[in-house]
């Protein structure tokens, strides 16, 4: 079995989904910074939008003989689409920040994060491993 | 751009509310201050937020979605001073009233919660980008 860790899909999908989560992350920070600008209105990013683009032209993932199979990996985009979340309530000044909702997202995103960075570290430390023949 | 752009976007979020902070304890303290009969009383204040670019922003279709936060300017409630009739006060008019500022301490206090809150979810906001940060630098150890 041949593997080239320099090109390695797992680990560019795992880059260019930390970008994303980051993006978020910058777009909850706004949210939060203008909870009390009046006309401020929820912003997001999609991860799913993007995900079923991606499985449409399926440029990278792997190769599906039935719709219904698993593509398995697939990169996510580095390029984000923020959009205007629908159906919050507004408050009296046309601002429709939700700071629970908001809070939620920020230690979501945080949390899927520090999960990819723990997966990033592992395959490095496969690297590290097969450099040293195993031995640690 | 990156997650430098969320702390400098919590950091907005944080100078504004402070500012604001300021402006309502500034009213908090004035809500006995008297004027001598004519001259104007003190007025309740407050902030205006509005949105902006942050500075390390290139123009994108995403980075134009990230705004920071900024006080445009703080405006001064014209409502009537509240009219007490204090005939032995030294600022008392002619027929023995006192105008006394604006400020209803009851709604000035929960300004004041809601400022300490939005502080506190912009700080929050800070230390978690703060821990992304810490946790990319963690993959070169």
């Amino acid at each position: 079995m041949k593997i080239d860790f320099f090109h390695d899909q797992t680990l560019d999908a795992m880059g260019s989904y930390l970008s994303r989560l980051s993006q978020r992350q910058q777009i909850v920070a706004s949210n939060l910074a203008n909870i009390d600008t009046p006309g401020y209105r929820t912003k997001d990013i999609s991860f799913h939008a993007t995900m079923q683009e991606l499985l449409s032209e399926n440029s990278a993932g792997l190769r599906t003989s039935r719709p219904e199979h698993n593509p398995g990996w697939v990169p996510v985009s580095p390029q984000a689409q923020a959009f205007e979340v629908q159906g919050l309530p507004f408050r009296t000044d046309r601002n429709n920040v939700d700071i629970d909702k908001e809070m939620l997202k920020l230690s979501e995103t945080a949390f899927g994060y520090s999960l990819i960075t723990q997966m990033v570290r592992g395959k490095f430390r496969t690297l590290a491993s097969s450099i040293n023949e195993g031995r640690g | 751009m990156s997650l430098m752009t969320a702390i400098e976007v919590g950091a907005s979020g944080l100078t504004a509310q402070r500012r604001r902070l300021e402006v309502l304890v500034s009213n908090l303290v004035n809500a006995n201050t008297t004027q001598p009969a004519g001259a104007e009383p003190y007025r309740r204040k407050d902030v205006l937020f509005t949105a902006t670019d942050p500075e390390m922003s290139f123009s994108s279709a995403f980075d134009d979605a990230v705004q920071g936060v900024e006080v445009s300017g703080v405006v001064t409630d014209r409502s009537d001073p509240i009219k007490r009739y204090e005939p032995n006060h030294p600022h008392a008019d002619k027929d023995g009233y006192v105008s006394y500022p604006n400020v209803n301490a009851m709604e000035e206090m929960v300004n004041v919660l809601s400022a300490t809150r939005s502080y506190e979810a912009n700080l929050q906001a800070v230390n978690m980008a703060k821990e992304m940060e810490q946790k990319t630098l963690e993959i070169l150890r």
